[in-house]
């Protein structure tokens, strides 16, 4: 309790130090620095000294992953290819987490029954810091403005790709659904225009059978089948998406949002807050490959959309004006058209339409666009970043995604892991006379800073090396009109520093 | 008569098998190991065109209607030229009503040569690598009479030479010869022995009646049905559950409807034909078609607009439209 008080002390200060930025600079500079020098230079100090103190006090014990829309705790548990590891381990590598835990957001629930299920865990003991993927973020925030009895359990909030204003597709998912049924039906209205039981499967399968033709297949049919099969949606993935009760819940007008949207509470703990943003160019692709855990193969998935396109141009034309086919033509045209309106059909859906019923050119992560992103208050709001992301939509899985979550959970006061200490830097200086005489004895000293006494010293002469057995004082005659001297000193921990050239003009005269 | 000539009919098979040994040797994509098309990786324009058109289409899908995008407009270039057995091709991207600000169609150009079809982007860059797709023929999965009429007049979907339009024969016209072989064989016949091409050409596409290149090969396979109302003679073929009706203008020979039915499908096309000299070019095809999708009746409908047809191939007299003058 004194803890949770102190915490609260401490954060009340913090409050007013909103900022919105993805730029990873110095948490001291985000959170202290800037925010004071906009009130007055007399507590520039105080401030900066205290945001420092309030990071390193953030009291929790407890990391806690809670999973989005149409998903389940163990996300966090696989391993994904861009991290080599899963997201928990990855993120312990900047981050300390201390005890880790994945409560569930059961997608077959509506939101009350989900807070109330994050709730019961939180009642279990530790305090914790929530990082929550989409829904998740909602349900996190749900959790503490509905339950007093668990605030002081809830030390701070990441919110990655959060839909906090209520996202379109909620509204649009239906018609999003029947459009790719109907899209996949022009596909294979088309595919069936390329007759497998006519000459031309003889042709493939007995002239180009053994030939592989780019990787795509084993066999020209092959390949026309596997573009445009492959380009299709797979309608299973998203009856499971949109079939999930919590849809609901996520429409822009839902009573949820609303509620969500008018409380407040969650300011007086730290947040943060990610956005992941993709082009609007293959974003279903996008999708289609991440659901598949496959965004490595986004590259080759944009290849085989592109054949099937080629495919269907030629066979529309073809069949219009050359060697006529009627129906293969006009297959093949609904075909193009349907899959070349896959894109821009996808983002009206997802973001929406303006009031004209037209596209919203607005980023959004594939899902949810940006602007429904935004916290419903910045009040102490941490850290707002944006996850760049070319190649995939579920920020989760990819280091893009989780370095900005990295920062967020950084800014908001976790404590970065510390590694081993770094070497010491070891100067050496060298000095004594720089105009010896020539032929009579003098001396030079070495003095070493920086690291842990006592030191050893190397000497060189002229480049070689002269004997002092260690000494700090070389004792030398000059021969000549040149004097050049080095010193190495290393410490007792064995680390070493070169001092500069130390160039002498030895004269003559007498000693 | 000639054809139940035995020497007749062996020279042809003989010409046919010599021809479709040459054909695998150039560019017949029966070839095991077509040639890639080598090139910069840019989209090279076609140097000449047998025939030039550009193509309009407006087409009406209701089954995307509810998705706001029921109608779009295609305008394209079109540049093709039959090669003896099989055309190169090419379609450059005009306009579009698809390519909306930001989501426009990677491929705006696709080329078909020697088996290969290549997609390009607007710039002309290659938008996937060139992939083998067999004979433009095979690509579009046409029968033997289609495949015959272009034989028969390669350019006849966009033009149609009349009967008495070549001059000097033999007339350079390639066909091919299914009659005296077994079905599903491909064999192409060339002019022999003393005898011109067109002169045989003219022996096997006799049976209705028909002497408009193409349009007589198109039907000649199929059997006569009543007239239509309009008075056209209308010919029937019925394959593997699909019926392909065609209609000929009794006075010009002139293809003027073509409907196709198929237990799923009702795809009715008018065809308008514009006079010039020599012959007849395309001007526009109207269709209509009614699917029948989860039990329900779907209308969709276009016309396909045909402009500025030049027919210059030299092994065809030249076919145009006159030029406006100003």
């Amino acid at each position: 309790m004194l803890r949770s008080q102190k915490a609260k002390r401490d954060l009340s200060t913090r409050n007013f130090l909103s900022t919105e930025s993805n730029n990873p600079t110095p948490l001291l500079h985000q959170l202290g620095l800037r925010a004071c020098s906009r009130l007055f230079a007399a507590i520039l100090f105080l401030c900066a000294f205290q945001t420092a103190k309030l990071q390193a006090q953030l009291g929790y014990d407890h990391t806690s992953f809670l999973n989005g829309y149409g998903s389940d705790s163990t996300i966090w548990l696989r391993s994904y290819a861009d991290l080599q590891t899963t997201p928990s381990q990855y993120l312990g590598q900047s981050v300390v987490l201390k005890t880790l835990g994945y409560p569930d957001v059961p997608v077959s629930l509506r939101y009350p029954g989900q807070v109330g299920h994050v709730v019961a865990y939180l009642g279990q003991g530790g305090t914790h810091v929530l990082l929550a993927h989409s829904l998740g973020s909602l349900v996190a925030r749900g959790a503490y403005i509905d339950s007093t009895r668990i605030r002081p359990d809830v030390a701070a909030i990441v919110a990655l790709t959060p839909p906090h204003q209520g996202v379109p597709i909620a509204d649009n998912f239906g018609t999003l659904r029947n459009y790719l049924r109907d899209m996949q039906r022009r596909i294979s209205d088309a595919v069936s225009g390329f007759n497998v039981a006519s000459i031309i499967y003889d042709i493939i399968f007995v002239a180009f059978a053994p030939k592989h033709i780019a990787g795509f297949g084993p066999s020209l049919f092959g390949v026309i089948l596997y573009a445009v099969n492959s380009v299709s949606i797979d309608l299973n993935n998203i009856d499971q998406f949109g079939g999930a009760p919590a849809l609901a819940d996520l429409s822009p007008t839902s009573p949820v949002i609303n509620h969500l949207n008018t409380r407040f509470d969650d300011s007086s703990i730290p947040r943060a807050n990610i956005y992941g943003t993709i082009p609007s160019r293959n974003a279903a692709l996008r999708l289609l490959q991440s659901m598949s855990d496959d965004d490595a193969g986004f590259d080759h998935m944009v290849t085989l959309r592109n054949l099937a396109q080629e495919f269907f141009s030629t066979c529309k034309w073809a069949g219009y004006v050359t060697v006529i086919n009627w129906t293969s033509g006009r297959r093949c045209a609904y075909a193009r058209k349907t899959l070349g309106r896959l894109d821009e059909r996808w983002a009206l859906y997802i973001n929406g339409p303006d009031g004209y019923g037209h596209v919203r050119y607005i980023p959004f992560d594939g899902i949810v666009p940006n602007e429904r992103s935004v916290y419903p208050t910045t009040t102490g709001l941490a850290y707002q970043g944006v996850a760049p992301m070319t190649n995939h939509i579920n920020v989760y899985k990819t280091r893009t995604g989780l370095d900005q979550a990295a920062n967020g959970m950084l800014r908001v006061g976790m404590e970065p892991i510390q590694g081993p200490p770094p070497p010491p830097t070891i100067s050496v200086a060298i000095s004594g006379s720089t105009s010896p005489t020539i032929g009579c004895p003098d001396v030079w000293f070495a003095e070493a800073t920086g690291g842990v006494a006592p030191y050893t010293y190397q000497w060189t002469v002229n480049g070689a090396p002269y004997q002092t057995y260690g000494s700090s004082e070389l004792e030398y005659t000059p021969t000549g009109p040149r004097l050049y001297l080095t010193a190495t000193a290393t410490d007792a921990n064995g680390n070493s520093g070169v001092s500069s050239t130390f160039s002498a003009r030895p004269v003559s005269g007498s000693c | 008569m000639i054809l139940h000539s035995g020497a007749l009919a062996r020279a042809i098979v003989l010409v046919g098998v010599s021809v479709l040994a040459a054909c695998s040797d150039a560019r017949n994509s029966l070839s095991p190991n077509p040639p890639v098309p080598s090139g910069s990786g840019r989209l090279q324009a076609m140097t000449s065109c047998g025939a030039s058109f550009t193509v309009i289409t407006d087409e009406t899908d209701s089954l995307m209607t509810p998705y706001g995008i029921g109608t779009s407009s295609d305008t394209v270039n079109v540049c093709e030229s039959w090669t003896g057995s099989d055309y190169d091709y090419q379609v450059s991207g005009a306009g579009s009503s698809d390519n909306v600000l930001g989501f426009a169609d990677t491929v705006q150009t696709v080329a078909y040569q020697s088996g290969y079809v290549t997609g390009y982007t607007q710039s002309g860059a290659v938008a996937a690598d060139p992939t083998n797709v067999g004979t433009l023929f095979d690509f579009v999965v046409a029968d033997d009479p289609t495949r015959q009429a272009s034989y028969d007049d390669p350019y006849y979907g966009v033009s149609s030479h009349d009967p008495s339009t070549c001059l000097q024969p033999p007339c350079p016209v390639m066909l091919r010869a299914q009659a005296a072989l077994p079905a599903g064989d491909i064999v192409a016949l060339r002019p022999s022995g003393g005898r011109s091409n067109a002169a045989v050409q003219d022996t096997l596409f006799t049976r209705h009646g028909l002497s408009r290149k193409g349009v007589r090969a198109l039907v000649n396979t199929a059997d006569e049905i009543t007239p239509s109302l309009q008075g056209y003679r209308r010919f029937q073929t019925v394959k593997n559950g699909v019926t392909t009706l065609r209609s000929i203008d009794p006075v010009t020979q002139l293809l003027m409807v073509d409907q196709i039915i198929s237990p799923s499908e009702n795809m009715v096309v008018t065809h308008k034909w514009t006079k010039v000299t020599g012959g007849y070019v395309m001007d526009r095809s109207d269709y209509v078609s009614t699917e029948t999708i989860n039990g329900k009746p779907v209308t969709t409908f276009g016309s396909v607009r045909t402009n500025n047809v030049r027919i210059m191939d030299p092994a065809y007299p030249p076919l145009s439209l006159p030029i406006p003058s100003h």
